[in-house]
């Protein structure tokens, strides 16, 4: 082997053993450089990746006295996902998951990004800056005191919404938001909406704030409208961030919002409204059942960790760009 | 130079007297930290009570303890101390909050287990006070509920409280008594059976009681059901709020409440009175206070928006100078009167009795495991033996306890006329700055195991003679009970069985499904588990 394999060269680039060689040149040619970057690797490693091992508490019958290498393994191996998905509303939290998080990315995730649009377009500085300040203010609400507020707005005797439907637009019936299935997710939707919707629009105001002028006063110069500046320069630019939110959204699709939907549902509207992680708070987390939780958070990852995959791959193929 | 010197030498002569002490006792004292239930941190600058009681340990009882005090937040207690417990440093003494945490920390192998004999020789004393029934033997028939409580599998491994006032309702029954009032109700035509508190919450929500010209009142939302269960022998701990069903003999066996056909009664006659409009729509919430408030507040019927409410207990509805002290009302008595004026009043209801002439609410239990001390299985024996010791030293020596539950007298209390204690304007937050209370846990669950103890908190305190004496009248006492003591070794499989419950119940209550789905909603449930504790219940009770 001579030192001109290690040069970069279109012959090396294809071969990912050599790449990987090479790149240890690399790291010793900088030497500052690696070692800064030392306690990043050294963070993860501890913890990050040791305490992946934990996973194993998930096909174990895990006492804490005994610690996690200790405890016995489960009998069969499974005994804590079969108990798990053996139980009758377990199923039932899957699909609510699903539905949930389904309709919160179909909704909620293109909303910030028309805000942002919209925001970019707004030309009088003091009211764009009033508006986003308004809009953001909610993330920093717990779902906890947003709930007790939302009891009230949405209450079907005395709430807020109920009585403007009433007087304004003269329905007879009160409806019951969080006591009915019918109503139940799409309040969901709309409240988790209203509360991030500010927050995650930050992002991409800030990749729109990147994009040259240039590009804008040459367009204008051609006789683009606005529209047509945010169709073929605002959007293509936004494309790359897009995609990765996307990508990271569907990563956490199988956690549809314990928070939200814990402080907000009630029994009237398990049937739409029960999802995994309630499940699992409600069947005892709180009383130490380490290996059922565990099994039920590793089954959730696997899930996500192939739909992230799979929607890099095709986010890929589509635009070009993704995380990796 | 010479002022060097001085100063080295002087120094040297202090680290020897620091070292003094150390090297002339006898022993190193026994360091024992304790978690108990507090009301706020500790301050150790401040704190003149745990060295007081670490002295007279020593002096009066032989005992030679260092003592720490552990402050664990009330909110997250139980995931604070499971995860001290995981990674070994939990304290010695910490608390057990439910009958179902008791079991898991059991069947983790986290706590101390210690057979009858151990106790009774570490704490003669505590263990004579409690088997005689304590103060005045008033709990004589408690005891062998006692015994079952403390034991998991034979073993003990908890010292349960024990208390005269758990023969009170745990809840109370409370009507609005303006409402009363508007509609001509006096107290004595307060309703006594089902059909006349019926009729009153048909009042409630159509004779327009707020007496604003609108139909927008109800008769009661989630928690007067319990009068219902209670009319037909029931006790329903928490339906549509996620408590668990007692259990009830029946025939010789042991049900559970949530399956029987009494439970199937009551269910049917509330579908009528929701279809009726008698019922909020929003008692699907299972709590009536509005999310992230004080839990026992019933926030409807504080704001007028139903009359009967059986939300808390007698204590959170505290009266001035009758049920509790002349200058302080309870907290949901304060909350009412600051929203619907000083002058407005509320009613102490008698429980409706039903077709057989039940009635009442589950009593709150004079025996009970939560908020008592277990003890980390890291300890040896002897250990084990000096905290039993020193509990039965809080039972003798009355200075002893009253120093580390009132504080010092003349600076932190002072004892009344009529033999009650004064606080001297200092709040809980205050006593426990200086350490009261922090020895909490040491002598017992709420207080020592001594007539003193029972006397100042019981039976002195004109106030709770009077709330006991209320609960004597009829159809305002109680007796219902859980026929099951101890906890069951699958107890965790409640959780999803409640779940079951609550929700065929509010899907025939509010007409989304019919009273004949009864049968499958009994089937799923004991199906999902309620078998399996049914014949554990029923193990347990012939072994009796």
């Amino acid at each position: 082997m001579s030192a001109s394999d290690f040069r970069i060269g279109p012959r090396n680039r294809q071969n990912p053993l050599l790449r990987f060689l090479r790149s240890f040149v690399g790291y010793k040619r900088h030497l500052t450089l690696t070692l800064m970057f030392l306690p990043v690797v050294v963070y993860f490693v501890t913890f990050k990746y040791v305490p992946m091992g934990g996973i194993i508490i998930a096909f174990k019958d895990y006492k804490i006295k005994q610690g996690i290498l200790g405890s016995a393994w489960s009998q069969p191996l499974f005994a804590n996902f079969i108990k798990a998905f053996n139980t009758p509303t377990f199923a039932r939290s899957v699909t609510n998951t699903l539905a949930i998080s389904g309709l919160k990315l179909l909704f909620g995730f293109p909303a910030p990004i028309i805000l942002a649009l919209m925001l970019n377009e707004v030309v009088h500085e003091r009211f764009k800056k009033a508006i986003q300040t308004i809009t953001y203010l909610p993330h920093f609400l717990s779902w906890v005191v947003l709930a007790g507020m939302f009891q009230q707005l949405l209450s079907p005797n005395n709430g807020a919404v109920n009585a403007v439907l009433q007087r304004v637009f003269r329905m007879k019936d009160s409806i019951y938001f969080l006591g009915d299935n019918r109503y139940f997710r799409g309040t969901l939707i709309v409240t988790d909406i209203w509360k991030n919707v500010g927050w995650s629009s930050i992002l991409y105001l800030a990749t729109i704030a990147g994009i040259d002028p240039m590009l804008y006063e040459a367009a204008t110069v051609d006789g683009a409208t606005r529209l047509q500046c945010t169709r073929h320069i605002t959007l293509p630019s936004l494309a790359p961030t897009i995609v990765v939110m996307l990508i990271l959204s569907v990563g956490s699709i199988m956690d549809a919002g314990f928070d939200q939907v814990f402080n907000l549902y009630n029994t009237a509207v398990y049937q739409t409204g029960d999802i995994i992680d309630t499940y699992v708070y409600r069947y005892g987390l709180g009383d130490m059942k380490y290996s059922l939780a565990t099994a039920v958070g590793l089954f959730k990852n696997v899930i996500a960790f192939v739909l992230v995959v799979v929607t890099n791959m095709i986010a890929k193929r589509i635009s070009g760009s993704g995380i990796w | 130079m010479k002022g060097s010197r001085m100063l080295a030498l002087l120094l040297a002569a202090l680290m020897v007297l620091a070292f003094m002490p150390a090297s002339l006792a006898d022993e190193e004292p026994i360091h024992i930290s304790v978690a108990g239930y507090m009301f706020g941190p500790i301050d150790a600058e401040q704190d003149v009570i745990t060295p007081l009681i670490e002295q007279k340990l020593k002096d009066d009882h032989g005992i030679n303890v260092d003592i720490e005090v552990v402050y664990v937040e009330q909110a997250n207690y139980a995931e604070i101390i499971n995860t001290r417990l995981a990674g070994g440093t939990a304290p010695d003494i910490f608390l057990a909050q439910s009958a179902t945490t008791l079991q898991s920390y059991y069947d983790q192998g986290v706590i101390k287990t210690w057979d009858e004999e151990f106790f009774k020789t570490n704490a003669p004393h505590v263990y004579d006070f409690i088997m005689a029934g304590a103060a005045y033997g008033d709990l004589a028939p408690y005891v062998d509920q006692w015994k079952d409580a403390s034991m998991i599998d034979g073993e003990m491994c908890v010292v349960p409280s024990f208390k005269p006032d758990g023969s009170m309702p745990y809840k109370t029954l409370i009507y609005r008594g303006d409402w009363l009032e508007k509609l001509g109700v006096t107290e004595d035509q307060l309703p006594k059976t089902v059909d006349e508190f019926v009729a009153l919450m048909t009042r409630f929500a159509k004779e327009d009681p707020d007496g604003d010209g609108q139909d927008n009142t109800y008769g009661m939302s989630v928690t007067a059901m319990k009068a219902l269960f209670g009319a037909y022998g029931l006790g329903e701990e928490g339906f549509a709020g996620g408590g668990n069903g007692i259990f009830v003999e029946r025939d010789g066996k042991l049900v559970n409440s949530d399956v029987t056909d009494e439970a199937k009664e009551v269910v049917e006659l509330l579908t009528k009175m929701y279809a009726d409009g008698l019922i909020d729509p929003e008692f699907v919430n299972g709590r009536e206070s509005v999310e992230g408030s004080y839990w026992a507040i019933s926030h409807g019927m504080v704001n007028g928006l139903y009359g009967a409410s059986a939300n808390a207990s007698i204590d959170h509805y505290r009266l001035k100078g009758i049920t509790g002290p002349a200058d302080e009302g309870g907290r949901c008595a304060n909350e009412y009167w600051a929203v619907n004026g000083e002058d407005s009043t509320f009613v102490y209801a008698p429980w409706p009795a039903g077709p057989n002439g039940d009635y009442g609410w589950v009593v709150g239990y004079a025996v009970a495991v939560s908020e008592s001390a277990v003890y980390n299985a890291d300890m040896d024996d002897e250990k084990l033996a000096v905290i039993f010791q020193i509990m039965d030293a809080f039972a003798t020596d009355d200075d002893l306890y009253m120093t580390a539950a009132y504080g010092i007298k003349g600076e932190h209390y002072e004892v009344n006329d009529d033999g009650t204690i004064g606080r001297n304007g200092l709040s809980n937050e205050d006593l426990n700055l200086v350490g009261v209370w922090g020895c909490r846990s040491l002598y017992g669950a709420d207080r020592a195991f001594s007539q003193t103890s029972y006397d100042l908190v019981f039976y002195k305190d004109p106030s709770i003679a009077n709330r006991l004496n209320w609960f004597k009248k009829d159809q305002y006492n109680s007796y219902i009970q859980n026929a099951v003591s101890v906890t069951l070794p699958s107890n965790d499989l409640f959780a999803e069985l409640n779940t079951i419950r609550d929700e065929a119940w509010v899907n025939i209550i509010t007409g989304k499904a019919s009273i004949d789905t009864w049968d499958d909603y009994v089937a799923a449930y004991m199906a999902a588990g309620g078998q399996t504790l049914q014949d554990e219940a029923n193990a347990w009770y012939s072994g009796k």
